[in-house]
């Protein structure tokens, strides 16, 4: 099982490769984690997160936003996966990682998303969007 | 994190007004029965989602026939016309388009809108 990220202006194309699916949500968090580039930073945490989704595709995507949103607003930089149980419907798991290690100042967007079967392995594709962030005045 | 960010009245039906909480702009909606917070950035190109359309959509209907609904749930981008729906966690209404809108939880107690930004742990 691997992990690519390919960096372009304001995104990271983001493609993983693994036999088993629950070998895919692992390297989606490992492929966050380098993204962030948060290594080190903060003090050890653990915190679940529970994704519930029509499909696997679903369930991978909204559990990658919830990688995301991890990052922005609890600081929460997620290292690893302690635990992972992976049904259609839902998918429960525990991450260990560092809160004060998020990313701040940036937008995070997350888009084009694919995830198939691949000669026998999984395959997930996606782009995740980055920016500064622009805090609009209130509208008048 | 909860915010109290106005009373109800000051959100007008149908309306999205944009509000910045912690260096975010986020979108205030006011769908009539129910309300809504939301980023202000589209998850595709990071575009001010808030600044488009607020409104309904088709919906799935049988051959000849046109069902229109949820009617003030429905945000379009302004830059590349995606919708997104808030009763549904600002899922895309094209269910290939698997992103969505970021959404956090409000409640209204006492005339009073309530935003939580952070999840409970």
């Amino acid at each position: 099982m691997s992990f690519s990220l390919r960096h372009r202006p304001g995104e990271v194309g983001v493609t993983i490769e693994a036999d088993a699916l629950e070998d895919v949500f692992e390297q989606a968090v490992a492929a966050v984690r380098e993204l962030l580039g948060a290594d080190g930073e903060g003090v050890g945490d653990r915190l679940p997160v529970l994704v519930r989704g029509s499909d696997v595709a679903q369930l991978l995507a909204d559990f990658v936003a919830d990688l995301l949103e991890l990052a922005d607003y609890e600081q929460f930089a997620a290292g690893r996966v302690e635990r992972l149980q992976l049904d259609d419907r839902q998918v429960r798991a525990a991450l260990s990682g560092r809160t004060g290690g998020g990313r701040d100042g940036d937008d995070l967007g997350l888009h084009a998303f694919d995830l198939r079967r691949v000669g026998g392995a999984w395959r997930a594709d996606f782009v995740v969007t980055v920016g500064r962030r622009r805090a609009a005045p209130p509208a008048a | 994190m909860t915010v109290d960010v106005g009373a109800v009245e000051d959100f007008a039906v149908g309306a999205v007004t944009r509000i910045v909480v912690d260096r975010r702009s986020i979108g205030i909606v006011n769908a009539g029965d129910d309300f809504y917070a939301v980023l202000n950035v589209c998850p595709h190109e990071l575009a001010p989602v808030c600044e488009g359309q607020l409104g309904g959509t088709t919906l799935p209907s049988p051959p000849g026939e046109v069902r229109f609904g949820l009617e003030n749930r429905i945000v379009r981008c302004p830059w590349h016309g995606y919708e997104f729906d808030l009763s549904q966690g600002g899922r895309c209404v094209l269910t290939r388009f698997k992103a969505r809108l970021r959404t956090f939880p409000v409640t209204v107690r006492d005339g009073r809108v309530l935003v939580e930004l952070k999840r409970a742990r």
